[in-house]
C-alpha cells in the first residue's frame, strides 16, 4: 500500500463508491453505489482501470487535494471549476500528475456530484465484494481532513480524453421517465394527474437515499401495505404528501405505497440535481423503458470506445 | 388449496411476487422456499431478492434474463412448493425487561391496563416468527405479540434508540441491532449484539426463524453485557 493524495479540506463531501452491493438485503444492508454510474464508470475507464474500481464520489465539490506519488488522476461528472496547480484544466480527462500537485475542485452548482479516480483504483475496505460507503450503516471508508488515500500501488497511466460535446447528452432537458409500477393503479385519478402534469420542486433533506419531491400535495391510497422490498428508483408517496425516489442508499424494505418507480439511468439525472431544481415526470411503458435502456447501453459502449480506442 | 400468486413489476430489472394479500408465517416460508428456488435455478443472474411478510421482490438484468422466463419457473416451482417442514431455528435472547432501559414500559403497561409481570409474560411466553428484515442492517420484524399489546408507532419517533433496545409496534416486536432513530415503543434490553459486520453472518436472523425471548434479571443483563456474548 502506498499514500498517494492527501485530502487538504473538503472531506465531509466524499465517499469511496462502486457499482455498489448485491444481495446483501438478506442482512438488511442496502445497496449503495455510485449514484451516476455513467460518470463513475467513465472515470476508471479513463485511466485504464476496468469500470468498477473504486472511485472517490464528491457531491458539491469544495476540496483541495495534494498528490504524494506520481500518479495518473480523473475527473468526471458535474460541471467544476477543476484547477491543478493554478491552472485550469477541463473535467472528462485523466492527468498524470507528480508529488507535491495541488488539486482544487470547485462545484459550479448545476449539478451535484462528481467523480474522481486514480490508476490502480482507491484501497479501501472490501465488504461483501463492494467498496461502496454507506454513512448511515457505518460501512465503508470514512474520509477526514488530512486523511491520506491509499492505492494498492501507485502507478501512472497514459493520459486518456472525452470529447466533452460527445458527453453533454447526459445532461437531459425532458421530464424523466417513470414507470407505472407497485401500487400504481391504486393512487386516485387525481393524485396520478397531479404528479404526471405538474411541475416539482427537489426538498433540502434529499441525499444519496432518497430525493424529496415537494410542492404537490400528492395523496397516497388508503389502503394499508405490508412492508415490501424497494427497487432503485422507486417513488414512495408518504401520509405528508411529498413523493421520496429513493436511491442507492435506500433502505432494502418499506411500507408506503409507490406511485412509480423512476426509469434507472433518470436515477443518475435526478441524483445530479441541486435542492431546489425543478423536476418533472413523464410516465412511460416498461417496453419503452427497456428500450431506452439499451440505448443508454450502447452510448455508454461508444463512450468507452472512444477512450479506449486513442 | 395453495394460495394464489400474483405478479407486479417493481421497475425495468424487478418483478414483485404476492400471496394471496395475506401475511401468514406458512405463506411467508414459501415464499422464502421459492426464493431458494429462484437462486438455485439463476444464480448470479439474480442481483438480489426480499422476502418481507407477504411478497417476494427480485431484481435482475432484463438484458440477461427474461421476466416471462422467470415468471414461468415460479409458475411451475410454485406449484410444487408445499411447506411440509418448518424452519426449526429458534433463537433464544435474554431481555432485561423494565422502565430503566425500556422507556415506554410503564407506558405500554398503562395502555394495556396490566401490571408489569403481566406484560413480560406476554411479551415473552410467544415463540416469533420473523417475517423480514431489513429498515436498519439486522433489523429482524418479529410477528405477532399479544392483541392486548397492540399499539400504534409513536407519533414523533426518537433520535436515537440505543442499539439492544426491545420494542413494540403495533402487532410486530423487535430488537434494535445498532443504535439508530426509532419510533416503536420500547420495554427492555437485550444484551447480545444482532448485528456486527466482523460476523459471518452479520445477522443470525433469516427470514422464517423463530425467536423466544427469556426474562432475565439486571446482574445477569450486567454479565451478559460484559462478556460480548453474540447470539
Amino acid at each position: 500500500m502506498q499514500g498517494l493524495i492527501e485530502v487538504v479540506s473538503g472531506a465531509q463531501f466524499i465517499t469511496v463508491q462502486d457499482l455498489g452491493r448485491n444481495n446483501v438485503s438478506q442482512f438488511g444492508m442496502s445497496q449503495g453505489g455510485a449514484a451516476d454510474p455513467l460518470s463513475f464508470k467513465l472515470a476508471n475507464l479513463l485511466v485504464g482501470n476496468t469500470e468498477d474500481c473504486a472511485a472517490l464520489e464528491v457531491h458539491f465539490a469544495a476540496l483541495t487535494l495534494r498528490i504524494l506519488v506520481p500518479i495518473t488522476v480523473s475527473f468526471t461528472g458535474a460541471q467544476c471549476s477543476l484547477v491543478i496547480n493554478k491552472l485550469t484544466y477541463p473535467l472528462w480527462q485523466s492527468y498524470t500528475l507528480k508529488p507535491g500537485d495541488i488539486i482544487e475542485l470547485k462545484n459550479c452548482g448545476h449539478q451535484t456530484i462528481n467523480y474522481i479516480s486514480i490508476s490502480g483504483g482507491f484501497c479501501s475496505p472490501s465488504i461483501y465484494c463492494s467498496h461502496s460507503t454507506i454513512i448511515r450503516e457505518q460501512i465503508g471508508l470514512k474520509i477526514n481532513n488530512n486523511d491520506v488515500l491509499f492505492a494498492k500501488k501507485s502507478s501512472i497511466s497514459r493520459e486518456r480524453k472525452l470529447d466533452v460535446n460527445a458527453i453533454a447528452a447526459r445532461i437531459v432537458n425532458r421530464p424523466l421517465y417513470v414507470v407505472p409500477s407497485y401500487q400504481h393503479a391504486n393512487f386516485s385519478q387525481r393524485a396520478r394527474q397531479l404528479f404526471f402534469s405538474n411541475t416539482h420542486r427537489i426538498g433540502l433533506r434529499s441525499n444519496r437515499m432518497g430525493v424529496e419531491l415537494t410542492g404537490n400535495n400528492i395523496s397516497p391510497p388508503k389502503q394499508q401495505l405490508y412492508s415490501e422490498g424497494i427497487a432503485l428508483g422507486a417513488i414512495q408517496v408518504p401520509p405528508n404528501g411529498n413523493p421520496i425516489v429513493l436511491l442507492n442508499d435506500r433502505q432494502t424494505i418499506g411500507g408506503y405505497a409507490k406511485i412509480g418507480t423512476l426509469v434507472s439511468s433518470d436515477c443518475a439525472v435526478l441524483s445530479q440535481l441541486p435542492a431546489s431544481s425543478e423536476v418533472n415526470f413523464k410516465k412511460v411503458s416498461f417496453d419503452f423503458a427497456k428500450t431506452h435502456a439499451i440505448e443508454q447501453l450502447k452510448w455508454y459502449r461508444e463512450l468507452k470506445q472512444q477512450i479506449c480506442k486513442k | 388449496m395453495s394460495a394464489k400468486l400474483s405478479f407486479s413489476r417493481a421497475s425495468e430489472n424487478a418483478l414483485m411476487i404476492y400471496i394471496d394479500g395475506i401475511a401468514t408465517a406458512e405463506n411467508n416460508l414459501k415464499l422464502c422456499q421459492l426464493e431458494v428456488a429462484l437462486r438455485h435455478q439463476f444464480k448470479h443472474t439474480l442481483l438480489d431478492t426480499i422476502v418481507s411478510y407477504n411478497s417476494l421482490f427480485i431484481e435482475f438484468d432484463f438484458i440477461l434474463l427474461d421476466e416471462q422466463q422467470l415468471i414461468d419457473f415460479i409458475n411451475n416451482s410454485y406449484l410444487s412448493t408445499h411447506v411440509t417442514q418448518f424452519n426449526n431455528v429458534v433463537h433464544h435472547l435474554p431481555v432485561y425487561y423494565g422502565p430503566e432501559f425500556g422507556l415506554d414500559f410503564d407506558y405500554v403497561c398503562d395502555s394495556a391496563k396490566i401490571t408489569a409481570a403481566e406484560l413480560i409474560q406476554l411479551h415473552s411466553a410467544r415463540r416469533y416468527h420473523v417475517y423480514s428484515i431489513g429498515f436498519a442492517p439486522g433489523f429482524a420484524f418479529l410477528g405477532h405479540i399479544d392483541d392486548k399489546l397492540h399499539l400504534p408507532r409513536r407519533s414523533s419517533p426518537r433520535a436515537l434508540v440505543e442499539a439492544g433496545s426491545l420494542a413494540i409496534a403495533e402487532s410486530q416486536t423487535a430488537v434494535y441491532p445498532t443504535t439508530t432513530p426509532g419510533g416503536w415503543h420500547l420495554i427492555g434490553r437485550c444484551p447480545l449484539t444482532t448485528f456486527n459486520l466482523k460476523n459471518q453472518p452479520p445477522t443470525p436472523f433469516k427470514i422464517g426463524d423463530s425467536v423466544q425471548f427469556t426474562p432475565i434479571s439486571k446482574s445477569e443483563y450486567q454479565h451478559l453485557m460484559g462478556s460480548q456474548c453474540r447470539v
